[in-house]
């Protein structure tokens, strides 16, 4: 009797550690050995980077990776560049909020995936310069980037981090890993069967996507010109809303979103990500042949979102930037509110006009 | 830098290895009160010439009033030290509420005012200035112990751990600690880490997670359908007692690294039989420093019932100031007061009338306490006596009730959830006390791997955006 006692008692305590190996195994994959990539849907933050991957490994001969945020995922339609500089030769890597750490991630991910491109592009928008209040841009990059940062991530967030105390937060976000998942794993487990039937057609498609970067661009027709006087909106949009059924009331929606998210937000330049931009700028000239950085292009008649003062300062900075790193900085794109579908974002009329712009600037080179 | 953020852990981490690798206990004394000022400095500069100053001024007039033996002069150096101690705590405490005259302390006051020209609460004010008046009356009732150090003093007053928020040390308790070497042992290490994790959980778990319903139904009373604020006020009774809560069970297991064991500040508050009960669960080292400092030093403890009554009264109105300047405050303490009162009158006719059985008596209690508790948190939790107002007109607005019982969004319906089941939890916790039970099982597997779950849950529900413990600003 005693021996059955010992026994039990053996066998629960090893079914215990047996429990706690399964969970702390499973903790590591998931979170520190990118085991959670296969749990991504495409609401996941990560997601945007997932199929950034499977696009550079399903296309390593590109010759010109093009990075930026939104703007750049949305303007940039490599399949007009392509249609004349031959098939594959750019690649459009934006990804939505995008900024300096995560460019440099993913350039240094491609090299790492055998990739070697002649040229990179690196197209701005104005807020990349200025901090904006309550919102981190690097732990943003983190939280985006979160299924492909490995130990190198230590030290390269030190050279991002404005000082010891703020890298000391983000390296412990590293350390604890799982930190960066929030937002994902709470949607895991308060949906648990809805989000698995998505994760199950999220992953079939992810198998193919990266084949075919260019059927992935976005085809919006729709012309800011309509929503004008941008200032007069939010009364256009209420009278919008009496009208049942309204056409017109998803794009005025979206391009209210927009502005009034940009509209009269303090900006400045700030020292410590122009000096962030340099060293980007740095990084990619070392590693890259060619580096090209063109300003983004918006629809902002009325100075509301970037005042011409700040568009001053940012244009400056990044010109000092770029000549102190011997990087070329494109001409500006001219534009007119028919090029738009928001105020930031290029419709397909302007993104073909824009990359041919770019094009015809990079081969004259 | 508090519990949340990495750089706290790291400070601790270098302070521990600094602690540990210390070759004697003079040594350890040293680094835990020099670690406690450079956290002081990094948390709060400006206001760090004000502590510097109470500690030595608070520290010498202990030692005059040790030293001294005519009883005039103790006297007068108990008088000083309070008076200091005193000053301090309304300069900077009050100093917003006090009008012009504020404003010219502020030019007097280094610290008081940030940059932008408002007025700054000194981090822990609160506290240390209890804990110095404390000490000098213990040493004027010669119960301090008569050699203790600066040293020790600053750790006494400002230890990193505790300086925020509590709990309330006594230095007949803390200072002795000092003097003892103490040995890191498995059982401290896993205690220690028990309480950590459950008070994070309660923190940024429970605690944070209500204070988003909390703030949103608060923020605009007049506006909220009465189903919801008395949802939010239930909401609100259990986010406080997870913050405060949290906050001490972070701040008890740190300071057993050290080899320091801080006193209890909460046993199951909301489980309380009685008004009295209560006071002695919920945030005990406050309730007993003004037991035994302010209530027991009050004239006419001995000259009948009705100055009794009128001393608890004046001691809990000075637990409510205690909280901060306004009125609800002071209103939320005299409730209290009042209440206490009442307890004391109404108890024996109570239990002359109770025919129920005990274990229903005690239930009826429980739920009877916690309504009172509950409408007392109201009182504590609006900004101003205005909104209390409002509060009760929502809340006979019986037309809206129809409507909204039906209607309940599913979060509200979540809210509902999870409080009943805090509430159950605390009910079983009588029965099975979870965290004692954990403590007791060191380096077990299953309670390993139930802690790594709850570290998990931290992970996955804690807020985006980090949200400061309530009673720092108090």
């Amino acid at each position: 009797m005693h021996k059955l006692s010992q026994f039990t008692c053996a066998i629960h305590h090893w079914l215990g550690w047996a429990v706690f190996a399964a969970l702390f195994s499973m903790v590591t994959y998931l979170f520190y050995l990118g085991g959670y990539r296969r749990l991504l849907v495409d609401e996941s933050s990560s997601f945007a980077i997932e199929l950034t991957m499977r696009i550079l490994d399903a296309n390593k001969d590109a010759k010109l990776l093009v990075l930026g945020n939104s703007t750049v995922a949305e303007g940039f339609r490599a399949s007009s560049y392509n249609k004349v500089a031959g098939p594959r030769t750019s690649l459009n890597l934006g990804i939505g909020s995008a900024h300096f750490y995560l460019f440099e991630k993913i350039v240094d991910l491609a090299l790492a995936r055998g990739f070697r491109p002649h040229a990179v592009l690196l197209v701005l928008t104005p807020e990349t310069l200025s901090l904006r209040p309550g919102y981190d841009l690097l732990q943003n990059d983190l939280t985006l980037m979160k299924t492909e940062l490995d130990s190198s991530d230590y030290l390269r967030v030190w050279r991002h981090s404005p000082s010891t105390g703020s890298y000391v937060e983000y390296a412990g976000d590293l350390a604890l890993r799982p930190a960066l998942y929030t937002t994902d794993v709470r949607d895991l487990v308060t949906h648990v069967v809805p989000r698995a039937h998505k994760i199950m057609v999220t992953q079939q498609w992810l198998k193919t996507a990266g084949n075919e970067p260019e059927a992935l661009e976005t085809d919006n027709q729709y012309a800011v010109c309509e929503a004008d006087p941008l200032r007069e909106l939010e009364k256009s949009l209420a009278a919008e809303r009496s009208i049942p059924g309204s056409a017109r009331m998803a794009d005025l929606e979206r391009v209210w979103a927009g502005y009034s998210v940009r509209a009269h937000q303090p900006l400045a330049v700030d020292s410590f990500q122009a000096q962030r931009l340099e060293n980007l700028l740095k990084y990619l000239a070392s590693h890259v042949p060619r580096v090209y950085v063109a300003l983004a292009p918006y629809y902002d008649p009325d100075f509301d979102a970037y005042p011409a003062e700040y568009r001053r300062a940012f244009s400056d900075t990044v010109e000092q930037v770029t000549s102190r790193t011997s990087v070329k900085l494109l001409p500006e794109f001219e534009t007119d509110c028919s090029m738009f579908f928001d105020t930031v974002h290029l419709n397909h009329a302007g993104g073909d006009k824009f990359t041919q712009f770019l094009r015809s600037q990079i081969d004259g080179d | 830098m508090t519990f949340g953020s990495f750089s706290f852990w790291l400070f601790l981490g270098v302070t521990w290895i600094l602690w540990a690798l210390s070759p004697n206990l003079l040594y350890r004394r040293l680094v835990l009160a020099g670690s406690s000022l450079i956290y002081y400095f990094l948390v709060q500069p400006a206001t760090l010439p004000l502590l510097v100053t109470l500690v030595v001024f608070t520290y010498l007039a202990g030692e005059g009033i040790q030293r001294a033996s005519l009883p005039r002069l103790r006297q007068r150096f108990l008088g000083l030290g309070i008076g200091m101690s005193v000053s301090c705590l309304v300069a900077y405490k009050y100093a917003s509420s006090l009008g012009r005259f504020g404003a010219r302390l502020a030019e007097l006051a280094p610290g008081l005012r940030d940059e932008s020209g408002r007025y700054v609460l000194a981090l822990g004010i609160s506290y240390y200035t209890f804990q110095a008046i404390g000490y000098l009356i213990d040493c004027y009732r010669r119960q301090s112990p008569s050699d203790s150090s600066l040293t020790d003093y600053v750790t006494y007053l400002s230890f990193f751990p505790h300086i925020t928020a509590g709990p309330i040390l006594r230095s007949m308790d803390f200072l002795p600690q000092l003097r003892e070497r103490a040995r890191m042992a498995s059982p401290v290490i896993w205690t220690s880490l028990v309480l950590i994790i459950f008070g994070l959980f309660k923190k940024m778990v429970i605690a944070d997670n209500l204070a988003a319903v909390v703030d949103q139904t608060y923020s605009n009373i007049a506006a909220t359908q009465p189903v919801q604020l008395i949802v939010a006020s239930y909401a609100y009774a259990i986010q406080l007692y997870c913050d405060f809560s949290g906050y001490t069970d972070l701040a008890i297991g740190t300071a057993l690294l050290f080899g320091l064991s801080l006193p209890e500040n909460f046993r199951w508050p909301y489980l309380a039989e009685s008004i009295v009960d209560f006071w002695n669960r919920w945030h005990i080292s406050l309730s007993h420093w003004l037991r035994d400092y302010v209530y027991f030093s009050l004239p006419g403890l001995r000259s009948g019932k009705l100055a009794a009554h009128r001393n608890l009264i004046i001691t809990m109105a000075i637990c409510g100031i205690w909280h901060g300047a306004g009125w609800t405050f002071l209103i939320w303490g005299l409730y209290h007061g009042v209440l206490l009162v009442m307890y004391r009158v109404g108890q024996p006719l109570w239990r002359k009338l109770s025919a129920l059985p005990s274990w229903l008596n005690r239930l009826v209690a429980i739920v009877f306490v916690q309504q009172l508790v509950v409408m007392g948190w109201v009182i504590f939790r609006v900004e101003k006596i205005s909104d209390l107002r409002v509060f009760g007109a929502r809340l006979i607005d019986f037309q809206a009730y129809r409507s909204a019982i039906f209607t309940l969004s599913p979060e509200l319906k979540g809210i509902i959830y999870l409080l009943a089941a805090i509430w159950i939890g605390q009910l079983v916790h009588r029965k099975v006390p979870v965290t004692e039970a954990m403590r007791a099982r060191h380096w077990n597997p299953w309670a390993m791997s139930f802690l790594l779950l709850i570290a998990l849950a931290i992970v996955t529900f804690k807020r985006s955006v980090p949200v400061p413990f309530i009673y720092f600003k108090f």
